[in-house]
């Protein structure tokens, strides 16, 4: 149930068949692949059944570099968002792009280990990214290493420094779910 | 001019102004720091945040068919967006393909939320400017879309028409000729609108030239949605990367993207209106072509391990859910992206260089959940005093301004 289960991680891949109905998601990923062979975790790299849809993962250290291919080569400029994951061991930082002239939505993401999840900032290549790029630093403790303005930008001014709300493992410590009553779903008995 | 012999160099003080982040009336607090020299804007800062609700971390621990109507919750005015584009990813991951009138009518729901928001939207354009009786107009005539909605969903601002599998109610054929002549009047009102907005001189010179956002700018910051069409950059989620009954419409070819190169607040401001007139036309397209069948299909609560990129077009520009599942009857992870939030990146280029009464109608001419001035603080640099004023106040005194700074004898 929880992301610490590296089963339920791998299986929520779903690649598409190589059929017609995918031809330009697949020429797109094979042209990434043929390229950039080093920056990109090949078997983490798909195409999903959803159309329009390319999933990437890169290496961290390579993103940069990736990033830069992708704006030069396949005129890459419009950036949706950034989502954060908890994966158990690994964070995950995924950069939601849109080409829009192949019209495909390319996700590029890259996992950080959870003990020094650091990785470096790409808000002087891709402008969008500022204000995510400081929303993810405050809700998962992703730091992006290099961001022009560091500042709080989501959660209140007197949030604790080392707390980062949306990772699976903390625990509420000052009950504001509770206070605020947004315990989830009443128990069936309740109802 | 003067009698005195050596000449005296004035330099305008400058002045950071904060206005908001607090407004007792509306949601959505946000607040903008402007340096000014004299009447000038030199330099902006956006802060966000003052109201975040945790709605991410929620819907972790709900059910999908109660983040449904959690995350219709998120915004009053767009609320069958989050609600359809949820509905829509958790089909996308369960990989069920919906009956073709729920499509229809999800699609249907979509664009008369469109219109209502743009109509709302023109009025308070309208308002920021001082010309209130267009204001009054609009919003009068904005109450034909509220109609049709109560009509079709029997609830006037969230509608909640979707569930996982298809739609919750189904639109009546005793009810689809008394849409088409709410179509018919709102068409008619918003062609007169239209010409209103282009050659009304008080509305027009108020908003030409105003708030720039270059092409390149629009396309670096990410801009989205009608900010970003007036500046011709072709982003539209509806043409780019269609969904639901956006492909029968496009298969029809009679609609188009709207966009126009002015990139200033008037591009913004023809941009909207001309959309509503398009989505007048798609939703008369919609009712008439509405095929017969089913509404819904049945989806089973757990959903299957998968994750799910779905984009929406709302109102304000694009919508992006990420929802990733995990075999259970709740997810395992949503993000949620309003388009509102990307466009504040531009917002401080936006506002450099422009006069301070232009402010108001810059900060508003993205359509956000518009909150945010409702006071301002004016701190002098020399003698570091301190004023509190309203937003009405600083409206009337940048109305005024204007009618002393004529644009013609500039």
């Amino acid at each position: 149930m929880s992301g610490t289960n590296t089963e339920s991680i791998v299986s929520e891949h779903r690649p598409a068949e190589r059929d017609e109905t995918h031809q330009r998601e697949y020429a797109l990923l094979d042209a990434i692949l043929r390229d950039q062979p080093d920056a990109v975790i090949a078997e983490e790299c798909y195409v999903h059944v959803q159309p329009r849809r390319v999933f990437v993962r890169v290496h961290p250290d390579k993103l940069r570099e990736f990033i830069t291919y992708m704006q030069d080569t396949h005129d890459m400029w419009q950036f949706s968002t950034l989502s954060g994951r908890d994966l158990g061991d690994d964070l995950q930082a995924n950069y939601h792009f849109f080409l829009n002239d192949q019209k495909i939505a390319v996700t590029i993401r890259v996992n950080v280990p959870r003990n020094h999840p650091e990785y470096p900032s790409i808000t002087d290549l891709v402008p969008g990214a500022e204000f995510v790029e400081n929303e993810i630093r405050e809700l998962f403790g992703i730091f992006p290493v290099g961001h022009p303005n560091v500042r709080r930008c989501e959660l209140p001014e007197t949030w604790p420094a080392e707390e980062y709300p949306l990772r699976k493992d903390w625990t509420d410590p000052r009950k504001l779910m509770e206070r605020s009553k947004t315990q989830g779903p009443k128990p069936r008995e309740e109802m | 001019m003067t009698s005195a012999n050596e000449r005296r160099v004035v330099i305008p003080p400058r002045v950071t102004i904060p206005i908001g982040p607090q407004h007792p009336a509306l949601k959505e607090p946000g607040m903008f720091k402007l340096t000014i020299e004299g009447e000038y804007i030199v330099d902006a800062e956006v802060n966000i945040g003052y109201n975040h609700r945790g709605v991410e971390k929620l819907a972790e621990s709900n059910s999908h068919i109660q983040n449904l109507y959690l995350l219709a919750r998120i915004c009053g005015i767009c609320s069958a967006t989050h609600n359809g584009n949820y509905a829509q990813a958790v089909e996308a991951a369960a990989e069920v393909e919906i009956p073709e009138r729920a499509k229809f009518i999800r699609t249907l729901v979509w664009e008369l939320d469109r219109i209502h928001s743009h109509i709302l939207w023109l009025g308070v354009a309208f308002h920021e400017v001082g010309f209130d009786t267009a204001f009054m107009y609009t919003w009068r005539d904005r109450e034909v879309a509220m109609d049709m909605l109560e009509n079709i969903s029997g609830n006037r601002v969230h509608h909640d028409m979707n569930t996982p599998g298809g739609v919750r109610r189904d639109i009546p054929d005793e009810l689809v000729p008394k849409l088409l002549r709410g179509l018919d009047k709102l068409e008619e009102r918003m062609i007169y609108y239209r010409d209103v907005a282009i050659h009304e001189k008080t509305f027009w010179d108020r908003v030409a030239d105003v708030g720039i956002l270059e092409t390149d700018v629009a396309k670096k910051t990410g801009a989205v949605g009608p900010t970003a069409r007036g500046s011709n950059v072709p982003v539209d989620v509806r043409f780019n990367d269609p969904t639901q009954a956006y492909y029968h419409l496009l298969d029809t070819g009679d609609f188009e993207m709207i966009l126009n190169d002015r990139c200033d607040v008037a591009g913004r401001s023809i941009v909207r209106v001309v959309e509503t007139i398009e989505s007048i036309k798609m939703s008369r397209w919609l009712l008439e072509n509405m095929p017969d069948g089913p509404i819904r299909e049945r989806v089973r609560p757990r959903i299957q391990p998968n994750e799910v990129l779905a984009r929406h077009e709302a109102p304000r520009g694009e919508l992006v859910h990420y929802l990733v599942t995990n075999g259970t009857d709740k997810p395992e992870r949503i993000k949620v992206r309003a388009p509102t939030h990307a466009n504040w990146v531009s917002m401080a280029h936006t506002l450099r260089g422009n006069y301070l009464a232009d402010a108001p109608i810059i900060l508003a001419a993205i359509d956000p959940c518009y909150s945010c001035t409702d006071r301002v603080v004016i701190v002098d640099a020399d003698d570091e005093t301190m004023e509190l004023v309203p937003l009405d106040v600083l409206r009337v005194k940048s109305n005024k301004w204007y009618k002393d700074h004529p644009r013609s004898e500039r």
